[in-house]
């Protein structure tokens, strides 16, 4: 309990040094984009890799609709390198830097560990990962994503 | 008569890369690479009752062209994506693909036969994701195209004319049916075969711009216990002989059931199948 009542005042105090963060994902719905406080521009994945520290403020979670397993499942294919974009995590896939949503409730980002967790595996920034899963425009998805996330395209993923 | 021995032909003699009629010569066109033996010809003539005349393909289905069953790629990545499903032209006779409308709008074209090149989505107008189709048309003006498909990727030079397209419905031609016996190439699971289940599946919750909206009876349903499908096929052709049927959308988890978007929607986007030109 006493930890818990430590880490939610580091919250508190978080947002109220951290005025740029957003909270970016609510929606009856439900996608799950992440989220993370907007840095000046977005670094490559195996730069961010040697930034450590000046990416440790980054915070957020990921929102998602629930996940459904007795629908088909579209087969597009996004294979690249973690990476942040703006304030979205993204995949880093020849010179596309795509943003993406995966749609499982359990999935966040780990900020101190700079890791995608999912229910069952983590993938660190500029790890090699690859999803299933469809590209859509990012317009067409109800739900808020940053201007800073500057892809027009979002891929909603699940891992193959 | 092709249709009744295409498959004993493609079977029996994996050489034999086409299979045409020639209306102006009245005669079976087959295109071989290499050159059959002579008994080999002599044993296909027989199966026919009208005149066969063999060509040489040689390098011609290995030009460097647009075709279907060929992998895409995001600009500047050597991973697949996607997977081209038929060439096809837009009404200005500009040389394309159709591949599923899920895929995204600029790959890389990965051509076996020659370096890559940039394919995009020219407008929204080619683009159809909606409860009925999940197509779009991707070109290249400056590009030849040449009518045929990669009908298995694990296998070299595995390139086939196509020929015409069959519907889902009875709007000519011979129409799919339950049953129907129908294979699929993609980027990633390679080839693999299975039956039409359902002609007018009714999928639940898998279609739209969100992948989670409402679908028509429009879809095809393909099952098999061979059946195979995987992330980066979407797109591909599913194709029986020469014939393309539809285009990859995807699959249920081991692919126990497969979905495509029937050749029927193509028109929808304004744009023709490519055929080989016997």
């Amino acid at each position: 309990m006493y930890h818990s009542l430590i880490i939610i005042f580091e919250v508190i105090l978080h947002f109220i040094t951290n005025p740029t963060i957003k909270i970016c994902g609510v929606l009856s719905l439900t996608l799950m984009v992440s989220c993370a406080v907007p840095q000046s521009s977005p670094p490559e994945a195996e730069s961010v890799l040697s930034q450590a520290d000046t990416v440790s403020e980054r915070s957020g979670y990921l929102v998602t609709y629930a996940k459904q397993d007795n629908k088909i499942r579209r087969q597009a294919r996004l294979t690249g390198y973690l990476t942040l974009d703006g304030s979205c995590v993204a995949v880093r896939s020849g010179s596309v830097t795509q943003i993406l949503a995966l749609p499982e409730s359990s999935a966040k980002w780990a900020d101190d560990a700079l890791e995608l967790i999912t229910s069952d595996n983590s993938f660190g920034l500029g790890q090699e990962v690859s999803f299933g899963g469809f590209h859509t425009e990012k317009s067409a998805i109800d739900i808020y994503i940053p201007d800073s996330c500057d892809s027009e395209k979002i891929f909603i993923g699940y891992l193959e | 008569m092709i249709a009744v021995n295409k498959e004993t032909i493609f079977n029996d003699y994996s050489d034999v890369q086409a299979i045409g009629y020639s209306e102006i010569d009245g005669a079976i066109e087959i295109a071989m690479h290499p050159v059959l033996s002579g008994s080999a010809q002599t044993a296909i003539s027989n199966l026919f009752t009208v005149p066969v005349q063999f060509e040489a393909s040689g390098s011609d289905f290995q030009r460097h062209a647009i075709r279907g069953g060929v992998n895409l790629n995001l600009p500047g990545s050597s991973q697949f994506d996607c997977t081209a499903g038929f060439p096809a032209t837009d009404s200005s006779n500009n040389a394309g693909l159709v591949t599923a409308g899920h895929c995204d709008n600029v790959y890389d074209f990965d051509d076996p036969f020659g370096p890559t090149f940039t394919v995009s989505v020219p407008n929204s107008t080619k683009e159809k994701v909606d409860a009925d189709a999940d197509i779009q048309f991707m070109s290249n003006s400056s590009q030849t195209i040449e009518g045929t498909f990669v009908y298995d990727k694990a296998v070299p030079n595995s390139v086939r004319a196509l020929e015409n397209k069959v519907s889902v419905g009875n709007t000519g031609g011979t129409p799919t049916v339950a049953g129907t016996y129908v294979c699929h190439n993609g980027a990633n699971s390679g080839y693999s075969c299975g039956n039409v289940y359902d002609r007018y599946w009714n999928m639940n919750n898998s279609c739209g711009q969100t992948g989670t909206g409402f679908c028509n009876n429009t879809y095809v349903q393909v099952k098999g216990s061979n059946l195979n499908c995987a992330p980066g096929d979407s797109g591909g052709p599913w194709y029986y002989g020469q014939s393309a049927y539809g285009v990859h959308v995807g699959g249920f988890n081991g692919c126990s059931t497969a979905a495509y978007t029937s050749t029927d929607w193509i028109a929808s986007l304004n744009v023709s199948l490519a055929y080989y030109n016997f």
